[in-house]
């Protein structure tokens, strides 16, 4: 591993390696600190942690606990990623993090930069903007834990750390990487050990990424990574970019446990051409249908079978009505949950899901701790491998067009 | 019919103490905003004494809405913001003396996770602040793909089944006509559940009087059905300029 990342909640952290994928590093995220060590072909890893909005104290001890152990993994340089709007309060713990990592790591400078330009999230004259409204008049001002009053982030890092606070300008940025190590030993020498950097573009980032190849720290949104696998490459240190996932070509099945528009008409069109199979709430309540039962339907049919959860709202909240929202919810929850693992018994080795919850009771219900990311599906959906002989889909509810199932396990099972 | 000016899309280029002045100079009757967090409590209090106007809503804080974000309560990751969300609104609305708090549910899947986690937002909201109306509003999917609540049966279902006495629905024609039509049908079904109707054209949202609708007529009906409280006017000015378009008023007046 060479690049290790350490990211403050699990989507951003999904993002991130979703992004170092995308620019050809064979990059895993990790849920939470791994207890063994990575995979030997991973070149980046992401360690998720839920750090966002807790005590500084108690993220500093999590986030160096990361640190530790990427550090074992090898890696020689360090990223740590926030979210793009920089939430965060004066006692807030992006600063202490990065004060801590810097000081585990020596390194003798951090950079600052959330920017984000695919959503609009820009840093000009060491402001946050988001689209054309500064960060405090954006509506996170109003955010109700960490309001952001103060878009100038070399104020809102001076007040959460002793360390000086320096700025690279755009102007610098336009010239290039040169001229951005240029100003960025300039703000070293006067004592200024935390950088703020401008970007409004992702050339700007590309910039950045080339002017930090030597940096040991790093620090922002997951824009700040999209130019660091070309200094790993111009080293010689990865491959080139992969491409090489490789699939497989098992047993596939497919979950769907989601109401939303997008999910119920996947559903409707998978459905009329593959065999599929509802779920009643009720059927799993009364114990009429078992994970077993539907694993043995499921693993028993021919091409790309679907089990998937009554998805009109009527029947639903009828349901709810009956038995309680929470019950349904619930043993909705663990009857996917049971199902994914008796699947993975019978051999099924492509596993597609829809909706947040369903995925993530199945990544749960399967002790998946690592995920390598693979080509993208849709965007925002990556195929992932799991392990040896299981890879996965995992889509939240409304991403994916009408043939995401289909397309998903011609992806999974390798097809370009 | 009275009239509230929604100072969420109306008089925007105001602050929100001088739009509530603003909405008094062209003889609203009452106001309601969306987000007023940044704006000192004192001072808001001032223009509405000053003015006399009601201040009859606010909502909860959407969230990080260039994120993608737009409510956040029925969003089982996010309980702890959605929480202080609540806190927020709820105290900002006592402060200013404000009937109502819009509980935002944000975009979900739909599944029953969300449900769950949406009523138990909603319950908590009607037991910390029992004086105040907690209001629910379904959206359309055009304007907010994916949002949680988009028909009125699905509120309804909401309200019978948590059993509340303050939570009621907020009625926006605009939303409804997008999502089912059938306008008056609606508002008889789900009369004594709804807390306040606001309107706006359709299909554009802009000035009443325009579009598909006939929001003249249909205002005229639910002052004959009774409806007697102040209707809240929720558009996007067409030519920006809010005083500009406000040759509508006249006729709604009467």
């Amino acid at each position: 591993m060479k690049l290790g990342c350490i990211g403050d909640d699990f989507t951003g952290s999904s993002d991130l390696a979703n992004t170092l994928t995308r620019q050809g590093m064979r990059s895993a995220v990790y849920v939470g600190v791994p207890d063994g060590p990575a995979e030997a072909e991973i070149e980046a890893g992401v360690v998720a942690l839920k750090s966002r909005s807790i005590p500084a104290q108690e993220a500093v001890r999590l986030s160096l606990e990361a640190l530790d152990w990427l550090k074992g993994q090898g890696c020689t340089q360090f990223l740590f990623k926030y979210c793009s709007t920089f939430d965060s309060t004066a006692d807030g713990n992006i600063g202490p993090v990065a004060e801590a990592l810097a000081n585990a790591l020596e390194a003798p400078r951090a950079v600052f930069c959330p920017a984000f330009p695919s959503t609009g999230r820009a840093v000009f004259q060491g402001h946050l903007f988001v689209g054309d409204r500064l960060l405090s008049e954006s509506g996170m001002q109003n955010h109700p834990l960490t309001p952001m009053t103060d878009p100038d982030l070399r104020r809102v890092l001076a007040k959460q750390s002793q360390t000086g606070v320096g700025h690279v300008p755009l102007a610098q940025v336009s010239e290039g990487a040169e001229a951005v190590r240029a100003a960025m030993e300039a703000e070293q020498a006067e004592g200024r050990r935390f950088i703020v950097a401008d970007a409004i573009t992702d050339p700007d980032l590309m910039t950045l990424g080339a002017a930090l190849a030597d940096d040991v720290l790093i620090t922002g949104g997951s824009g700040i990574a999209l130019g660091l696998p070309a200094n790993f490459r111009a080293r010689g240190e990865i491959g080139e970019a992969t491409g090489d996932w490789s699939g497989e070509a098992g047993k596939a099945a497919i979950l769907s446990g989601s109401c939303s528009i997008a999910t119920r008409g996947q559903v409707a069109r998978h459905k009329a051409q593959h065999p599929a199979r509802e779920i009643t709430a009720e059927d799993v309540l009364d114990g009429r249908l078992t994970p077993e039962d539907m694993a043995d339907w499921l693993a028993g049919q021919e091409g790309l079978p679907l089990a998937y959860s009554s998805a009109d709202p009527d029947i639903v909240r009828a349901t709810q009505d009956r038995h309680g929202t929470e019950r349904v919810a619930g043993a909705l929850e663990a009857f996917f949950a049971a199902t994914a693992r008796a699947l993975t018994a019978r051999g099924v080795r492509r596993l597609i899901t829809a909706g947040g919850e369903t995925s993530g009771a199945v990544v749960e219900g399967l002790g998946l701790t690592a995920l390598s990311i693979g080509p993208e599906i849709a965007p925002g959906v990556p195929a992932v491998r799991a392990s040896d002989d299981l890879v996965l889909a995992l889509k939240s509810g409304n991403f994916g067009g009408e043939d995401f199932f289909a397309e998903a396990a011609a992806v999974l099972e390798g097809a370009a | 019919m009275q009239l509230s000016a929604n100072l969420g899309f109306l008089f925007t280029d105001l602050t929100l103490p001088d739009a509530i002045r603003a909405a008094k100079a062209q003889r609203f009757d009452a106001v309601e905003c969306h987000f007023p967090f940044d704006q000192p409590e004192a001072d808001v209090s001032a223009a509405l004494q000053e003015t006399g106007l009601p201040m009859l809503g606010l909502n909860t804080w959407p969230g990080d809405r260039g994120g993608g974000d737009f409510g956040l309560c029925a969003l089982p990751e996010r309980r702890e913001e959605a929480r202080a969300a609540m806190d927020q609104a709820i105290a900002y609305a006592r402060a200013i003396g404000c009937a109502a708090v819009h509980v935002m549910a944000g975009r979900t899947d739909g599944g029953a996770e969300a449900e769950a986690c949406f009523r138990e937002a909603l319950s908590y909201a009607c037991a910390a602040a029992p004086e105040l109306t907690i209001l629910i509003e379904p959206l359309n999917h055009r304007d907010v793909p994916g949002y949680h609540l988009v028909q009125m049966d699905h509120a309804a279902r909401i309200i019978d089944d948590l059993g509340h006495a303050n939570l009621r629905i907020m009625y926006d024609l605009y939303h409804a006509q997008i999502m089912r039509g059938d306008l008056n049908g609606q508002f008889t079904a789900h009369r004594d559940r709804i807390g306040h109707i606001q309107i706006a054209s359709a299909p554009d949202r802009g000035e009443p009087g325009q579009g598909e609708v006939d929001l003249l007529w249909l205002c005229r009906w639910l002052a004959d059905q009774g409806w007697d409280r102040p209707i809240g006017a929720e558009y996007k000015p067409r030519q920006g300029d809010t005083v500009a378009g406000l040759g509508w008023m006249a006729a709604f007046r009467d």
